[in-house]
């Protein structure tokens, strides 16, 4: 079951949160050489920027004994995103300018660096746990940025559900480019079907009058 | 306007039902930034054995060209295709280090130019999560485009490739998500090359990195695999798929 920590329970997950962003670390910084993002943190070996704030969301894929084993965060695009405002390039202002209350934007999607396991089913463990998130919440479209050489997986896994948002950029890594999701309850079926889930893999959400000060 | 007309050509290019018919969508949206002749190549992978191979699934050159490029098993001595391995940025022809060619390598290249007759060109190199998937040629009668196009012009290679591949019967690239696998691209084929036979250095050549970071790649392949050796990393990742020798 993937977990949901929202700011009302953050609390409670203090030390698998801890976990995460040091795990960032290892995994952007060191693995990935993101070197740029390195340099930014206060802390070395702590990985956290401006949108770990008190409106982000995070999917956490927890061990039978509490440790992580992959995130996400999820956060509201309404205000500033990544891909708007920090990956210079990604999108024009138009497009920036169109997000709206029932946009969200999905970053910092990580497998432990430690777990040396398949992260296949991992992968759709947390993608099929931010499609029930946003039909719980009430998501439109997701977005994010994501490396050019998803884009064909994208295409046989998403087709309907993927738009792109502007051209490639350069980064890090190669090259990656902007591109909306559009959540249904299609996308939730046809993941289920592909990763063999029987039921439901996000907790159930917290009560409606606490999730809405998010 | 580029960006939009990339959109409109993958919405045209998903509608197609044929190779010849794709051929033609993507002639039509190529022409006005003077695209004379163009190839799609694919490395598509053997469901048997998990051998890849080169496979041409479209190619709008000179029929001559064409008969000889595949009569004389090209693929593997042509330096575009060396340079595409490489990169995950298009790049034309003036960007290789022609000056070293020798060989088969010198032939191929310079037989290609004069039979196809064209003077600019754009490759653009396509990478799933298995790594290196095949390339898009572009030749142009005159000039090639300025950098600004060809950003939306490796939108439109991609999904060209992608559909081609669905058209020819190819097993769609699907990131893992059925094929688990721990490394990241760069660990894989690093580790594919080592398996080869490659040292450090020229790993580094290849993929365009220092020996260092090279180094860097295989040890963290080891620690991510779990294993006390390259040799067992190799096995480990044959045995599993993750990469083919």
């Amino acid at each position: 079951m993937i977990r949901l920590v929202t700011p009302e329970n953050r609390t409670a997950y203090a030390h698998q949160l801890e976990e995460m962003h040091r795990q960032r670390w290892v995994c952007f910084v060191e693995q990935r050489g993101w070197s740029a993002l390195g340099a930014l943190q206060k802390t070395p070996g702590y990985e956290e920027d401006e949108f770990d704030d008190e409106r982000a969301v995070y999917l956490l894929a927890l061990s039978q004994q509490g440790n992580v084993l992959g995130s996400m965060r999820l956060r509201p695009a309404d205000d500033k995103t990544i891909v708007g405002d920090i990956c210079q390039g990604a999108i024009d202002a138009k497009t920036k300018a169109g997000f709206g209350a029932s946009d969200w934007e999905i970053t910092r999607t990580m497998r432990a660096p430690a777990h040396t396991g398949p992260d296949g089913q991992l992968r759709l463990q947390l993608t099929t746990a931010a499609c029930e998130f946003a039909l719980d919440r009430g998501i439109s479209r997701y977005v994010c940025c994501v490396d050019t050489q998803m884009l064909p997986a994208m295409r046989a896994l998403n087709r309907e559900h993927h738009t792109l948002l502007g051209e490639p950029i350069p980064y890090a890594e190669g090259e990656m480019i902007a591109v909306a999701l559009r959540p249904d309850q299609q996308w939730l079926e046809r993941t289920y079907a592909l990763a063999g889930f029987t039921g439901r893999v996000l907790e159930a959400p917290p009560r409606a009058a606490a999730f809405a000060a998010a | 306007m580029h960006f939009q007309r990339a959109l409109e050509f993958i919405e045209a290019a998903e509608r197609c039902s044929s190779l010849d018919g794709l051929q033609a969508c993507l002639k039509r949206y190529l022409e006005p930034y003077g695209v004379t002749q163009f190839t799609l190549m694919a490395l598509a992978q053997n469901p048997h054995n998990g051998a890849r191979a080169p496979v041409p699934l479209s190619n709008a050159t000179a029929s001559e060209w064409r008969a000889r490029y595949a009569e004389r098993g090209y693929f593997n001595s042509d330096v575009v295709t060396h340079g595409a391995i490489r990169r995950s940025a298009a790049f034309t022809w003036d960007d290789l280090d022609l000056k070293q060619l020798a060989g088969t390598s010198r032939t191929v290249f310079h037989e290609g130019r004069e039979i196809m007759a064209v003077e600019g060109s754009l490759v653009i190199p396509t990478h799933d999560a298995n790594g290196f998937a095949g390339y898009v040629s572009l030749f142009f009668e005159k000039e090639t485009p300025p950098p600004q196009v060809h950003r939306s012009l490796k939108i439109m290679a991609i999904y060209a490739l992608e559909k081609a591949k669905e058209l020819y019967g190819l097993e769609p690239d699907r990131a893992g998500w059925d094929q688990p696998c721990p490394l990241t691209v760069r660990q894989r084929e690093a580790l594919a090359f080592m398996a080869q036979g490659k040292t450090d250095w020229e790993i580094g050549v290849i993929l365009g990195i220092s020996e260092k970071t090279a180094n860097k790649h295989l040890d963290a392949v080891r620690r991510q695999l779990g294993v006390a050796t390259r040799a067992q990393a190799a096995a480990k990742a044959v045995h599993a798929g993750w990469i083919s020798i």
